[in-house]
């Protein structure tokens, strides 16, 4: 009825879908995000840091930037079109000593290679501008300015 | 009889089915303009990305158009001849193939300058860890084959079976490559609207595809129940096949238009071929004429009385409606006499209406010659036949020029031309139709090649 060639050909095709269909992503292997641990809007700043302290002069103050009181501090959520992103920034002597991501977009696999090729360098940049002034990432343009405007609410409540 | 309905008097025109066409264009851009594409123009990285999701909306879109336009839509054919239509699918095709080639290559490029990695690696990342990704990647390749196949150069080296069955594979890359478009597209996983809008395109078309190519075919067979009534030799090379069937009186054809026919026999069933009737439907049967030209119609020499045909049809703008002036003059090359033959009884009859110019290389192969001779004269007409080769003794010039039109047929720019034969026969008869000074919608051609 069907030439042998065209019945060898669709045989092969119907195989050939059904492993196409048959074949998975490595269910989602992402880098864990610590999204679970914090998920306060706008949390106090941990307790480690004693408010006794805030009178005596910061060990290293800044000359010309402004000066932070010592302590971990979560910023807002800001979500953008691809997802949360919030972040806490670590105070020690007065300076920004660590930013750390508690939610990235990591919903969609592009939005994680992102946030995992953007969190290290947006990380690097707050650190060395002691501040939230930082340049956009090319490609990562949402992820940079919610990153910023996260770490800015952390400083905010930081403030002397 | 009925007649295929007057282009000018349907409800909605060739003009009105662009703007659709360019309106859902537009929404499509308008989808991506919505999702960020301009904002996103900074980085080079940023551009191609952009540019990739541009490309791949925009060559997905121009993908289902391309089907739409083969889906044998009466409503499309009416307006634009399935020529026009295949013409149309032919430059989209290779259009869809450059976009979704450029989508490939700036999405992959984008992404890893990105993320900072090589783009080898970035496309091991994409088809390995982006859900459906490989199935896309699958699809690419089987449209690039259907493309390359379709070349001209490529097209001339298949059979038109093989060519045929190759192709049937673009609907199975534009399946394979919806899953990627849902799952990773930006346009569409954060946007209810965008999606559903993009979706509903798809069924639209599948809608259309599922109408009038299954179920049209379907309902006219079980309706009509066509066999093979009788074979009658009518040159060498050269038969006309008389199928009968139950209610032949409803069908809806006018002379000059063509059916797909189908004829289930164990090597043949699933080949469609476009054949004009040859005469006037009656009660009793339709007359289509074949020449064994072509894989396609050689192989219909195993027919025999009794075997079963299914219809697809009416198609075809080459009906006596088209006509603007009293008189017409008919060019028939070869074979191409079988629609001008069937279009004779429905010009209005009026003294010396119809002249049929009637050109063939040998007088073996001219076909109904008595039933030509009877018509025309009938009707007052006159009928000049052209015969030999071009080129030898008795024909040193061709017959068929400007000057020698003008001599037979004085006349010839105040009448509507009908002119049916092989490609290059049309492609000559266009430029001796414009040196004539024939106004452009007086020239009507039906071109004989198997879509």
């Amino acid at each position: 009825m069907v030439p042998t060639r065209a019945a060898v050909a669709i045989v092969a095709t119907a195989i050939a879908v059904a492993l196409l269909f048959s074949f998975k992503t490595p269910a989602q292997a992402r880098p864990h995000t610590p999204a679970a641990d914090v998920s306060q809007a706008t949390p106090a700043p941990s307790a480690s840091p004693s408010v006794s302290d805030s009178g005596a002069p910061t060990p290293t103050p800044s000359p010309t930037g402004p000066t932070y009181k010592d302590g971990q501090y979560t910023g807002q959520d800001f979500p953008n079109q691809f997802g949360d992103t919030q972040v806490k920034v670590t105070i020690a002597g007065g300076r920004i000593t660590d930013v750390q991501a508690v939610q990235l977009p990591f919903d969609r696999p592009r939005s994680a290679e992102i946030s995992q090729y953007a969190s290290p360098r947006l990380h690097d940049e707050v650190l060395q501008a002691q501040s939230a002034q930082i340049d956009s990432l090319s490609g990562a343009t949402y992820t940079s300015d919610s990153y910023a405007q996260s770490v800015q609410s952390a400083l905010d409540q930081a403030r002397v | 009889m009925g007649r295929a309905a007057h282009p000018r008097s349907l409800a909605f025109s060739a003009a009105d089915v662009i703007l659709l066409v360019i309106i859902n264009a537009a929404l499509v851009v308008a989808m991506w303009v919505r999702h960020g594409g301009l904002d996103q123009l900074g980085s080079p990285s940023a551009k191609l990305t952009a540019g990739g999701q541009l490309t791949a909306l925009i060559g997905t879109y121009a993908a289902l158009v391309q089907v739409l336009l083969m889906s044998r839509s009466p409503w499309l054919e009416r307006r634009f001849g399935m020529d026009g239509l295949a013409q149309w699918h032919r430059w989209l095709g290779f259009g869809v193939t450059i976009l979704i080639g450029a989508h490939v290559i700036f999405t992959t490029v984008g992404y890893a300058l990105g993320n900072g990695n090589s783009v080898l690696a970035e496309a091991w990342n994409l088809v390995t860890t982006y859900p459906y990704v490989l199935m896309a990647t699958a699809a690419t390749g089987l449209l690039f084959m259907v493309a390359v196949t379709s070349l001209r150069m490529m097209r001339r080296r298949l059979s038109w079976d093989t060519w045929r069955f190759l192709h049937l594979y673009a609907y199975l890359a534009i399946a394979l490559a919806f899953g990627h478009e849902l799952a990773v597209g930006t346009d569409f996983t954060d946007d209810a609207i965008a999606r559903w809008y993009w979706i509903a395109l798809y069924v639209a078309v599948g809608l259309c595809l599922l109408a009038f190519r299954v179920g049209h075919p379907l309902r006219m067979s079980l309706r009509h129940q066509l066999k093979v009534a009788q074979i009658v030799p009518e040159a060498p090379g050269v038969v006309s096949l008389y199928v009968s069937g139950r209610e032949l009186e409803q069908l809806q054809v006018s002379g000059g238009q063509y059916f797909r026919w189908r004829f289930l026999t164990r090597d043949g069933w699933w080949r469609t071929h476009p054949f004009s009737l040859s005469a006037p439907l009656t009660k009793r049967f339709l007359r289509l004429t074949v020449k064994g030209v072509g894989d396609g119609s050689r192989g219909l020499q195993g027919l025999h009385a009794g075997t079963r045909v299914a219809v697809e049809g009416p198609y075809g703008l080459f009906t006596a409606n088209r006509q603007r002036r009293s008189k017409v003059l008919l060019v028939a090359g070869g074979i191409g006499i079988t629609p001008l033959r069937a279009l004779i009884e429905e010009i209005p009859p009026k003294k010396d209406a119809i002249t049929l110019v009637y050109r063939a290389s040998r007088w073996e192969d001219v076909v109904f010659r008595e039933e030509l001779e009877t018509l025309i004269r009938d009707r007052r007409g006159t009928i000049h036949y052209l015969i030999g080769r071009r080129g030898t003794l008795e024909l040193p010039d061709d017959p068929l020029s400007a000057q020698a039109l003008r001599r037979l047929v004085p006349d010839v720019e105040a009448r509507d031309v009908f002119v049916c034969g092989p490609a290059s026969m049309m492609r000559r008869m266009q430029g001796i139709l414009r040196e004539l000074d024939v106004p452009e919608q007086q020239i009507h051609f039906e071109r004989f090649a198997l879509i």
